[in-house]
């Protein structure tokens, strides 16, 4: 099966105006996303993450390097039909009904008939605006408009979807029933391309990520290679002063709020012992969790790293300019 | 096809809302009845023999202010067709599904056509029965006038949208304003060429520009909308001509959007 993403050396240059200097918005990208996957897309504003979704739907055209969706180079119109595609804060003709817009997408996706009435239906149903299907967009708050995103990207049941910022605008409900429905398209076999900010929602849902910085990859890879491991969290309920002490005079790091005990460990093997330590105490077990670096902090320290680089290039710029100059 | 229909269908189900078109409309409503009351009064007042003076004004009054509005209503309504779908990035979404570019500014050209013949036959049912009703023999000959203003509409039209793919909406609605204004008397240029009197630098400039006007300008002169009232020769040659122009506007517009950076 070939992979639903695929980009070889995918470079983007811009020029501003006739005689600007070029600039690189996507440095020769190598990019595979598998067939199935959740794939996060992350990077600073600017980084390249639209460029690269634009590039690969076809809305700009790369200066070099090559594409590939669902095993087809790009661009390959009929393919399109087996994508869905959710751009950031979307914005639909506002004198349209969200029935009337799904049939014009509908109309576009070559859908008709009873199979066009029904998928329009269970887009609806699916991003619960069936109630609205007949009121303008135009009385739509943003988090409603959003919906109505979500349910074209859904119109022609997708093998892949790109979901740029799908949160953005929900409340929290709506964003539950975001990651649930992304979580849901994953376990029917779709692949999920995701460009979030929202950096948790990413790591509590995504198989494996890339960090952009500047048009390049800085990072790519599964979550469990990418973030280090700290140790494990062991937390349980009801636990006695006394198993506490006896955890910190075992060296261990503990913290108790309101009768909630806390242990850090960590070795793998020092688990098995301080879960038995809880129970004969009679406390419940509530939780046996790994402790990872946070996306968040991978992010950051790629941020850091880069721009520390970046001044080092430019003063060591600065001193060859200066040494020519003294010569 | 299907997706070309699909995108016209939303363009004239958009278009129709907005509130400069049927502002426009109801200004050319509106002068076309005072032409119409002007003439009641005149023909009322008028002495024998004066009638067909009166009749005249009527009719060139009513066909000039239909192409006069007409033209600025194919401006408004082209003009931000494509750019607006652009900016508002509702074309991100048309172009992600199976829709190739040109069958999207196809569709936009079509639906804009439609657009301006609804326009043009609300302003000419109210005009034409206001002539009508003062003589009735003009039935057919002011449905070939119709139809030679929906014509020379075209080129002004396919220029708006070629322009609009590449330039601010405002200055593609200038721009072909000027070149189908320059059109409609491109043997300006000529005469100036081959006047003795006029200064040899400005004689010379249009020497060089006239043959530049002919190929760029839609030569709409030579479709007169008057003509099958006034006199009556053949116009199909000149309707032909207008169409291929306007199909090539629409065509090098296909290709232009069709690498366009979005």
């Amino acid at each position: 099966m070939p992979p639903a993403i695929e980009t070889r050396a995918l470079t983007k240059r811009f020029r501003s105006g006739w005689f600007g200097k070029p600039v690189t918005a996507l440095d020769s990208l190598d990019l595979v996303v598998e067939p199935g996957e959740i794939f996060g897309f992350l990077g600073a504003n600017g980084a390249g993450k639209t460029t690269t979704i634009k590039l690969l739907l076809r809305l700009s055209f790369p200066t070099s390097g090559e594409a590939f969706l669902l095993g087809h180079r790009v661009p390959h119109t009929s393919t399109r039909a087996r994508i869905g595609y959710l751009p950031e804060n979307p914005y639909f003709y506002d004198y349209a009904t969200p029935d009337e817009l799904l049939s014009l997408y509908a109309d576009l996706l070559g859908l008709s008939g009873a199979l066009r009435d029904r998928r329009i239906g269970e887009a609806l149903e699916r991003v619960r605006m069936t109630k609205w299907r007949k009121t303008p967009i135009r009385n739509f708050s943003k988090g409603m408009t959003q919906r109505i995103g979500v349910a074209q990207a859904l119109l022609n049941d997708p093998e892949l979807l790109f979901l740029d910022e799908p949160t953005s605008g929900l409340d929290p409900v709506g964003r539950s029933e975001m990651r649930d429905l992304i979580l849901d398209l994953r376990a029917a076999g779709k692949t999920v391309f995701l460009n979030s900010h929202l950096l948790s929602e990413l790591e509590n849902i995504c198989d494996r990520v890339a960090i952009l910085r500047q048009g390049r990859m800085a990072r790519q890879g599964h979550l469990n290679e990418l973030l280090a491991l700290y140790g494990f969290e062991i937390v349980a309920e009801n636990a006695p002063p006394a198993l506490g002490d006896e955890f910190a005079r075992a060296g261990l790091e503990t913290e108790t709020i309101a009768g909630r005990l806390t242990v850090d460990v960590t070795a793998q093997s020092d688990i098995r012992g301080v879960v038995e330590r809880i129970f004969h105490h009679g406390a419940a077990l509530v939780r046996v969790a790994p402790r990872r670096e946070r996306l968040e902090d991978l992010f950051l320290q790629i941020e850091q790293e880069g721009q520390t680089s970046d001044a080092e290039r430019e003063k060591s710029g600065a001193e060859h300019i200066n040494r020519g100059g003294a010569a | 096809m299907r997706n070309i229909l699909a995108i016209t269908r939303a363009t004239v189900k958009e278009a129709v809302r907005r509130k400069s078109m049927a502002f426009t409309l109801v200004c050319s409503l509106l002068f076309i009845l005072g032409i119409g009351a002007l003439t009641q009064q005149g023909l009322h007042k008028v002495q024998s023999g004066g009638a067909n003076l009166v009749e005249t004004f009527q009719i060139e009054g009513t066909l000039r202010t239909i192409s006069f509005f007409g033209g600025l209503l194919t401006l408004l309504i082209t003009m931000n067709l494509i750019p607006l779908e652009i900016e508002r990035r509702t074309v991100y979404t048309l172009l992600t599904k199976p829709l190739e570019r040109y069958q999207f500014v196809i569709g936009k050209f079509l639906g804009s056509l439609i657009l301006i013949g609804l326009n043009l036959i609300v302003m000419a049912t109210v005009g034409f029965l206001l002539i009508l009703k003062n003589n009735p023999t003009y039935a057919s000959a002011l449905l070939r006038s119709f139809g030679i203003l929906y014509i020379r509409l075209m080129p002004l039209c396919g220029l708006v949208t070629l322009l609009s793919v590449f330039m601010a909406p405002v200055g593609a609605a200038i721009l072909s304003w000027g070149l189908y204004a320059m059109g409609q008397a491109p043997g300006g240029f000529q005469q100036v060429a081959d006047a003795e009197a006029v200064h040899p630098y400005l004689r010379f400039t249009a020497k060089i520009l006239y043959p530049v006007v002919k190929v760029i300008t839609p030569r709409v002169n030579k479709l007169n909308f008057e003509a099958p009232i006034l006199e009556s020769p053949d116009q199909l040659n000149a309707a032909l001509m207008v169409a291929l122009y306007t199909a090539v506007c629409v065509a090098l517009a296909c290709i232009v959007f069709g690498r366009k950076e979005l």
